[in-house]
């Protein structure tokens, strides 16, 4: 990683962990766009984005890749009473479709997102199949 | 069929319409070239020159209009299917359709998933189930093979198929959208083919409320 990410993550109040294969580094929710739009201004790359259920939240994972071409996760953490999160649409526009993903299936509403719509499921559809709440129905044959 | 055996007029042959049509559909089957996934590879395959499609006069139209046999190569999501069933829809009767591979024929592997369905015959009238994951080329040549027969056996004048195929019992958790007003109906719907000249009409509901037909 970077001095500049480094610093900018820091000025966010990013708790960074380098014990694993990538570096992650978690944000408050508060902090999520801006933190990301500064890290954009670092030079870095959106690779990514989607989301893991860990019963209690959801948590959004944004996989970014800096200028020498080192991939870092950001992470920030939904609770399940407020399923919400800014959308980085604006700042790099690839996310559009990743948060759609992530709201079809985990059912996490990106305000700011230009079309906040399902994207691999019909529109009829009324689940979030990645949800570890979600059970399947059985099978009648 | 009879040959005329005449020495003023040869070359002359009997046989009724009926045969003949069913003979010349049986040996100009055109699939409509709709992969959906993994066995549509397995289905370029028998197209390509080793197993040689053509052979057999199947040929892949890239037009439902200019196909009659639809190959259903893999699972139907439920979002695709309002579109399998409008390809269907637009092909040239009489038709056919082969469910090729398990996920076709019952949903196979994906069968108890969220977004998979049952089986093509969910949505459309099957002929020919092969099995296989995916079924080798020769497999496929020897369901075609079997199509033929069905279709050389098969009378289609004053034939009981529908320009629309309306499966009998739409599922409910799937409702097929209606993309067009000549797409999907409800179930148990009567087909009333418009008159020709005049705007469509719908043949649900009055004409007023339907979305306007932007072709
Ligand atoms: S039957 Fe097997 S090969 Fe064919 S579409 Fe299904 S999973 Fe793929």
């Amino acid at each position: 990683m970077t001095p500049e990410v480094r610093a900018v993550l820091a000025r966010h109040g990013a708790v960074l962990d380098e014990s694993g294969f990538d570096p992650r580094a978690d944000v408050a929710r508060d902090a999520w766009r801006a933190c990301a739009a500064d890290l954009h201004a670092t030079g870095a790359r959106f690779f990514d984005i989607t989301a893991i259920d860990r019963g209690e939240a959801v948590e959004l994972v944004l996989v970014l890749v800096d200028t020498p071409s080192t991939q870092f996760t950001l992470r920030t953490s939904c609770p399940n009473e407020s399923l919400r999160a800014e959308s980085l649409a604006g700042v790099f526009p690839p996310a559009e479709w990743g948060e759609r993903e992530v709201f079809d299936l985990f059912g996490v509403v990106f305000e700011g997102n230009p079309d906040m719509t399902r994207i691999l499921q019909p529109d009829s559809s009324t689940i979030h199949p990645l949800r570890r709440s979600f059970e399947l129905e059985e099978r009648t044959w | 069929m009879g040959v005329v055996d005449d020495a003023e007029q040869p070359g002359f042959i009997t046989t009724t319409l009926d045969k003949l049509l069913r003979w010349g559909r049986s040996r100009s089957m055109w699939p409509v070239n709709a992969g959906i996934a993994c066995c549509s590879l397995e289905m370029m395959t028998t197209g390509a020159a080793r197993y040689d499609f053509d052979r057999f006069g199947i040929m892949f139209r890239s037009s439902p209009r200019q196909a009659d046999v639809m190959i259903v190569p893999g699972p139907i999501t439920k979002k695709m299917a309002p579109i399998v069933q409008r390809v269907y829809n637009q092909m040239a009767e009489p038709r056919w359709v082969i469910a090729m591979g398990s996920c076709a024929i019952s949903g196979g592997t994906f069968v108890d998933s969220y977004n998979v369905l049952p089986g093509a015959e969910t949505i459309l009238p099957v002929d020919i189930y092969i099995p296989g994951c995916p079924p080798r080329p020769e497999a496929l040549l020897y369901g075609c093979l079997q199509l033929k027969k069905l279709i050389s056996e098969t009378s289609t004048i004053g034939s009981s198929r529908k320009p629309m195929y309306v499966p009998p019992v739409l599922p409910e958790e799937w409702p097929l959208e209606l993309l067009g007003e000549y797409d999907a109906l409800e179930a148990g719907a009567v087909w009333v083919q418009p008159e020709r000249d005049s705007p469509p009409v719908t043949p649900l509901g009055d004409a007023e409320s339907a979305p306007e037909d932007e072709l």
